[in-house]
């Protein structure tokens, strides 16, 4: 078991260094530098210059790649943001908390929500407690997250003047992105409940643990849940780390602090390293998160045990 | 009142229909089965000819739309039919318990076999989970199954098709049931296997007094392992007899047809016996006799009247209007 987790996390390596290699291609490709973004219209040719200089801009993005992967993998050091002049890792470590904090509150959301309306519209399949959790499955998928999230500020923040519309203080403030953001993920999660529940429902154990005499209740808790679960935990951890790395919209309409609107600034101002910085976190988190995935998934099924 | 009754189960009329969106299918229609007790019953037929089906109306473990619509099911004289779900759990697996053709997918994956067995125990009776642990392990032993310790917790995947038969076996016998019903045990298996398992079922017979259903359609497992044979077509018994008495004096031309068609060492001829045709559909049963179609030794009477079960001594029961007085007193 040990082995194969530093084995995944070894292959990790190669992944992030190649899609640091991909990040300064597309940089490299993209139109605009990082000093006129900062700039606008008030350049100076010195301080383009001693800018262009100082962050090593002149040479090629080969070389500039060769000296970021020496930089991060042999001395931790992500460089400095261009635009606020700080290391990236503070930069990153700062807006984490809000991040995690939004993560961990929508994935509950998701998951309390999503796995119980999965079982009762498997238990209940065809009847109208099934089309309405479907429908608010089908509602969480398709409803752009943007829209739900100004149709739930609307509602809430506005007309009802129940909860704030923006910012990430108190509590309060976490109860509609949590719910915009769960919302969407537990549409997955239901739906894929469902179908894994009534596929697992079919098979020959079932008909074995209803002639043992247990009573539905029993059958689908005890023997159906738990082989249905397998594809749901790894669809769970998943997205978890997705929205650990970021949930740009979520965060730009309820003005939250995190990594996803990092990255999304990054962009927009050309800041190299803080890009850089931002996007290997997110990768490393997304992968860190499929490896907690298969590790879950061996220990519901034994016949993947390492 | 129990000590009165001579049969372990008796199944009086028993008629199970599928009421599907094109029609009703009388899967199971008019059947009547007994089994003594300590007797080991084969049910025979070919697929679909409602075998299986009489089997889970006996554990009401039908699926919709299935349904009894009519018959009784007395289980030590106790009828099953009308049973509230609750009443059921308590007798599936206690009284009566099942096993299933496919011992591959008929365990949960993610639990240990061990574990799925104590789940039975705990379900019937009032033990601690040592006692039941330990009561795993002695019926792991009796059915032979080799290390009942260290199987204990191996799962499913790890262990090989006969011994997930024992498994089975072992989850069917563990709380002494008064009938075990086999839905083709050893389908599955091979020849070898299948042997130790017939010997292992007739021997808990003989150890514990359970009755076993024996559902297959394979001869050669009857004339193995039952006492008594019911042969099926088509959702009715065509033909009851001792065993012996079957393989001696098969009766009803289906029978007949079945026992020809199981290849013989002795054999010369180069193509098999078959009988031909089909299963006919259950919707769209020929008038008269179910079997007439296929049968070679029809008569005009055969499409025009559904003989009853005639009695031709020495508990040989046979539906055919070849022995019906009647019938053949009016050809004579």
């Amino acid at each position: 078991m040990f082995k194969y987790i530093l084995k995944r996390l070894l292959i990790c390596i190669p992944v992030l260094i190649t899609v640091v290699l991909i990040i300064f291609w597309m940089l490299n490709v993209l139109p605009g530098n990082p000093i006129e973004q900062m700039m606008g219209e008030k350049l100076k040719p010195d301080v383009v210059e001693r800018l262009t200089e100082k962050w090593g801009l002149n040479d090629p993005w080969i070389v500039r790649f060769g000296r970021y992967i020496r930089d991060v993998f042999l001395h931790g050091d992500f460089g400095d943001s261009y635009k606020k002049n700080r290391p990236v890792i503070d930069l990153i470590s700062e807006s984490f908390p809000n991040t995690v904090k939004l993560a961990v509150s929508a994935a509950l959301v998701a998951w309390l929500v999503g796995i119980p309306a999965g079982i009762v519209s498997a238990v209940k399949k065809n009847t109208i407690f099934d089309r309405l959790c479907m429908g608010f499955a089908l509602c969480g998928i398709s409803m752009p997250v943007f829209w739900a999230a100004m149709l739930l500020q609307f509602i809430f923040g506005y007309k009802l003047n129940l909860l704030p519309i923006s910012g990430y203080t108190t509590w309060k403030h976490m109860i509609l992105p949590a719910i915009v953001l769960g919302w969407s993920s537990s549409g997955s999660i239901a739906r894929l409940t469902r179908s894994n529940l009534l596929e697992a429902m079919r098979n020959d154990y079932i008909r074995t643990a209803r002639a043992k005499g247990l009573n539905e209740g029993g059958v689908i808790y005890k023997h159906a849940l738990k082989n249905s679960m397998m594809p749901v935990v790894t669809t769970m951890a998943i997205q978890f780390a997705g929205l650990l790395s970021g949930a740009t919209i979520t965060e730009t309409v309820f003005g939250i602090g995190g990594i996803g609107r990092l990255t999304v600034n990054a962009l927009q101002t050309r800041d190299i390293p803080l890009l850089q910085g931002s996007i290997i976190f997110s990768t490393a988190l997304i992968m860190i998160g499929n490896l907690v995935a298969d590790i879950m998934y061996s220990f519901l099924d034994p016949r993947v045990r390492v | 009142m129990e000590n009165n009754v001579k049969n372990t189960l008796e199944i009086k009329g028993m008629k199970t229909h599928f009421f599907t969106r094109r029609g009703v299918v009388p899967a199971v229609d008019g059947v009547d089965i007994t089994i003594p007790k300590a007797t080991i019953v084969g049910i025979v037929g070919e697929s679909g000819c409602g075998k299986s089906m009489t089997a889970m109306s006996v554990m009401q473990l039908l699926q919709y739309p299935g349904r009894i619509v009519e018959g009784e099911i007395l289980l030590d004289g106790e009828n099953l039919v009308g049973k509230t779900k609750k009443e059921m759990c308590e007798i599936r697996g206690n009284d009566i318990s099942m096993i299933f053709q496919e011992p591959m997918t008929s365990l949960n994956p993610v639990y240990t076999v061990g574990k799925q067995v104590t789940e039975a125990i705990m379900l019937h009776q009032d033990v601690s989970k040592e006692e039941a642990k330990r009561m795993t392990i002695d019926i792991f032993k009796k059915v032979g199954i080799p290390e009942p310790e260290k199987r204990y917790s191996s799962y499913p995947h790890q262990l090989s098709g006969g011994l997930r038969q024992r498994v089975m076996i072992g989850m069917a016998m563990v709380c002494k049931p008064k009938l075990m019903i086999a839905d083709e045990p050893t389908t599955a298996l091979d020849v070898t296997i299948e042997a130790q398992i017939l010997h292992l079922m007739r021997q808990l017979r003989d150890e514990t007094g359970t009755s076993i259903m024996m559902i297959t359609h394979n001869l050669g497992v009857v004339a193995e392992l039952c006492d008594y044979v019911y042969v099926m077509y088509a959702g009715k018994v065509m033909e009851a007899a001792p065993v012996k008495e079957l393989f001696k004096n098969p009766s009803h031309p289906y029978t007949f047809g079945l026992l020809n068609s199981i290849p013989k060492i002795t054999y010369t001829k180069d193509e098999l016996y078959t009988i031909k045709g089909m299963v006919p559909n259950l919707q769209q049963l020929p008038s008269g006799c179910r079997f007439c179609p296929r049968c070679e030794k029809t008569m005009r009477v055969c499409t025009e009247k559904m003989p009853e079960l005639i009695d031709i001594g020495g508990g040989h029961l046979v539906r055919c209007c070849l022995y019906d007085k009647e019938v053949v007193g009016a050809y004579e």
